[in-house]
């Protein structure tokens, strides 16, 4: 008995010495043998074929903004990124890029190729983000040592990160959202507009809306601030100017609330705004601010998307909230039939919590 | 004729030692081992007793019985002697009287403990004689509960072991298995400990001690009262609890010398040590080598610099250093105390600046190897600790292979591993505690 238990054991153990040979960890490279780019750009050419720009911050520089550029230019964008990792004394890994940038260009002509790609090479992070530049490309990463810290080769995040220098006039969007929203029925993605700074790293422009990975329209920064406050994308402390005076807004929550009255889809949207107020304009009273407060929203908001609508491009991703109440060959229609007849309903509320060390 | 021959088999010994003394108007001959038997002394008491019977008019007969002394044979003369017992021969008797003299005194007295560090709690410790154990045991616990059962093991040479509990609190299966398991192996030489490790069912393959021993008597009745088995072995100054459990890495007697909330916060941080100390090369060598995408940029960057101009592979790089961190620490216990500083020194200066210096191993390493070998010695038990600076290689080498995937793996198999282990049917995950309102 003991004899037939041993002999069952012994192809099992034969078999599980071969293991080692089929895990390939001869070709896992030390982290000092790789170059990590921090950030990638991409451009058509005029011969319509794929520009692509890499940074890589040096390793070992004497200071930490010490970073080189490179580029190749091919009609596939990875045989573009091969071309300079076999220009480079180290393989490119793109495990850390944590920025894509794309030109208009390229948003024109379609950003599928540069979506599906990223997502499909799987060393690209889902979460890294995507913006789109305007300007020259071929300047964009050439001089950029004006970065608030030393280490300009990385702070492209910084620029998108809710722990360091976003605002919520900055639309953020991962990879993972620009495939999404290339292939929902309910909804779209917007992407932040960036150019090169003077003197900053960058300047924001906006933002610009895309249908199934081309661009249709842009948003300016009332917009896109209002884009991220109805998607919950806030943090306090943005400042809102108009002709009565500042203010700071310290939370703002929104209510979604859909309908269906005959064949017409309703949105019922409550913005909740909760400010404390920097300055005033003459003898602005408390109702004075507010009033502007709630026509500044309301106005921009019903721009926003009409204007959205008349580009049948569901940015505010209003389908999703009637999914439930349409029945799938209706949601095939959403963007062109039932979207833009969308009757949108809005009210904000305003509570003043602060007026400051001032009384009045 | 016998007698002849074990008395030639005496001579042998070297400090066998037979002297002609009267007692009682007898030519006695007095036998002895003069390494072990204060003889001097002895005779003094043998003529005191023997000037006490003349004055009650005794004969040899009560002697004896004063002198509580006992008949052997000649076959058990050897035995007798080396037991450390003197013998006494009178003329007109076939049979041998051994009785107990006064011995000579080698034993150490009972100091602080040498291995186990106590902050606050009782500082004396086990010594080698299984009497003084035993005793120091009985003044920790003040109980009539507190049973004792001798034995003696060995073939040839014999040596003397107890087996401890509490009765009511100990589960009487397990006192009975132990027991059984001892009578066994009983009978195997116990020149070491180990022997009798492997008759308490410590597997041999096996670096977790699922027989937990301890130095200090306070922890040992502790280890009583949660209801376990003790066993000491004549000659080694170690308390040997079955079973052993993964709680004694983490929980200490002397913990509760303090407030609940520092007890808590003691054990919280063995517990962390235990999972760095086990994961953290693995964990360096998975970020650096197979999934650096798991870094931030920042991070992989500095990391990177660190490491930049080292020529090996990280797990070469790894290796080398635990293997030095290994030696250190040998070496620290092998050597004597006064040249024990120097080494620790010439360790810091080389593990701490001349290799990197040198862009053998990175910055980062050193760091890790650091936290590793401090949380490492956290870990409550000498064998404890053995046994995780053991576990982490398996999980080094898996996590070299498949990364971080690997090193999930590998603290799965870790864990199934101590989750199957079971001493005396009890689970080596199980928690015995103190029962509340017992022995108070």
């Amino acid at each position: 008995m003991k004899r037939k238990v041993k002999t069952s054991w012994l192809p099992l153990g034969l078999l599980l010495c071969w293991l080692p040979m089929l895990v390939g960890c001869w070709d896992v490279k030390d982290i000092n043998h790789r170059s990590l780019p921090a950030a990638m750009a991409i451009d058509i050419s005029d011969k319509g074929t794929y520009e692509v720009w890499v940074k890589i911050p040096k390793i070992g520089g004497k200071t930490s903004s010490e970073y080189i550029v490179t580029y190749a230019q091919n009609p596939s964008l990875s045989k573009a990124i091969d071309t300079i990792s076999a220009n480079l004394d180290r393989t490119v890994d793109l495990l850390h890029i944590k920025m894509i940038f794309i030109s208009k260009k390229v948003c024109i002509r379609g950003t599928s190729e540069v979506v599906d790609y990223a997502i499909r090479t799987r060393e690209i992070g889902n979460k890294s983000k995507l913006a789109i530049v305007t300007g020259d490309m071929n300047q964009f990463f050439s001089s950029t040592s004006k970065s608030v810290s030393g280490s300009t080769g990385i702070s492209y995040d910084n620029f998108f990160s809710t722990q360091s220098g976003w605002t919520p006039e900055v639309v953020r969007i991962s990879l993972w959202e620009a495939y999404r929203g290339r292939w929902s029925m309910t909804q779209d993605s917007v992407l932040p507009v960036i150019t090169r700074g003077t003197t900053t790293l960058l300047t924001l422009k906006g933002g610009a809306y895309m249908r199934e990975g081309k661009l249709t329209g842009t948003l300016n920064l009332n917009e896109t601030f209002t884009y991220n406050v109805f998607k919950g994308d806030f943090r306090g402390g943005i400042v809102q100017f108009f002709e009565s005076g500042a203010v700071r807004i310290l939370e703002a929550n929104v209510d979604k609330k859909v309908k269906i009255i005959g064949d017409r889809p309703i949105l019922d949207t409550r913005f909740k705004l909760t400010v404390t107020v920097l300055e005033r304009k003459g003898n602005a009273t408390d109702e004075t601010l507010i009033k502007d407060i709630q026509q500044m929203f309301t106005k921009t908001f019903l721009d926003t998307l009409a204007q959205a609508q008349s580009d049948r491009t569901d940015i505010f991703a209003i389908g999703q909230l009637f999914r439930s109440k349409y029945s799938f060959s209706q949601l095939q229609k959403w963007k062109d039939e039932l979207y833009p007849q969308l009757k949108a309903n809005i009210k904000v509320d305003v509570i003043i919590r602060n007026r400051g060390n001032l009384r009045n | 004729m016998s007698d002849t021959i074990s008395l030639a088999s005496l001579e042998k010994l070297g400090d066998f030692q037979k002297q002609s003394i009267r007692l009682l108007e007898h030519d006695v001959c007095f036998l002895f081992l003069h390494t072990l038997v204060d003889a001097h002394q002895t005779k003094q008491q043998l003529f005191t007793w023997s000037a006490e019977a003349v004055t009650r008019a005794w004969d040899v007969e009560m002697l004896l019985v004063r002198i509580e002394g006992e008949a052997i044979s000649s076959d058990q003369l050897t035995a007798a002697l080396v037991n450390g017992m003197a013998i006494l021969q009178f003329p007109d008797r076939a049979q041998y009287i051994q009785f107990v003299p006064i011995r000579k005194k080698f034993d150490r007295s009972i100091t602080e403990s040498q291995t186990q560090s106590v902050v606050q709690g009782a500082q004396n410790s086990f010594t080698e004689d299984l009497n003084t154990n035993i005793a120091l045991l009985r003044k920790q616990s003040v109980t009539p509960e507190l049973i004792y059962r001798p034995v003696t093991l060995g073939t040839h040479s014999k040596r003397s072991a107890a087996m401890l509990y509490l009765e009511g609190t100990a589960n009487p299966e397990l006192v009975d298995q132990v027991w059984q398991a001892i009578q066994k192996g009983a009978k195997l030489k116990h020149h070491t400990s180990q022997s009798m490790l492997k008759t308490l069912q410590q597997k041999w393959w096996n670096p977790f001690p699922t027989v937990y021993s301890t130095e200090l008597p306070h922890e040992a009745t502790h280890l009583l009262q949660e209801g376990r088995v003790l066993v000491f072995l004549d000659q080694y100054p170690m308390a040997m609890a079955a079973p052993g459990l993964l709680q004694d890495a983490f929980g200490l007697a002397e913990d509760r010398n303090y407030p609940s909330i520092i007890t808590y916060f003691f054990r919280i941080f063995r517990v962390i040590a235990f999972i760095i100390a086990i994961t953290a090369p693995s964990l360096y060598v998975a970020l650096i080598a197979v999934n650096p995408e798991v870094l931030r940029i920042q991070l992989a960057l500095s990391i990177a610099q660190s490491r930049e101009g080292v020529p090996y592979p990280a797990l070469v790089e790894v290796l080398l250093m635990m293997l030095v961190m290994e030696l250190v620490m040998e070496a620290s216990v092998r050597l004597p105390k006064s040249i024990g500083p120097t080494v620790t020194m010439v360790g810091g200066i080389v593990l701490g600046q001349a290799v990197v210096q040198a862009q053998l191993v990175s910055n980062l390493l050193i760091i890790v190897i650091s936290a590793m070998t401090i949380a490492n010695f956290s870990i409550i038990g000498y064998q404890n600790a053995v046994a995780v600076r053991l576990v982490k290689y398996a999980l080094l080498i898996i996590t070299t292979i498949y990364g971080l995937i690997g090193m999930i793996v590998g603290v799965a198999w870790c864990i199934a591993f101590i989750s199957g282990m079971t001493t005396f049917g009890i689970p080596y995950l199980s928690i015995m505690k103190v029962k509340e309102g017992s022995h108070e």
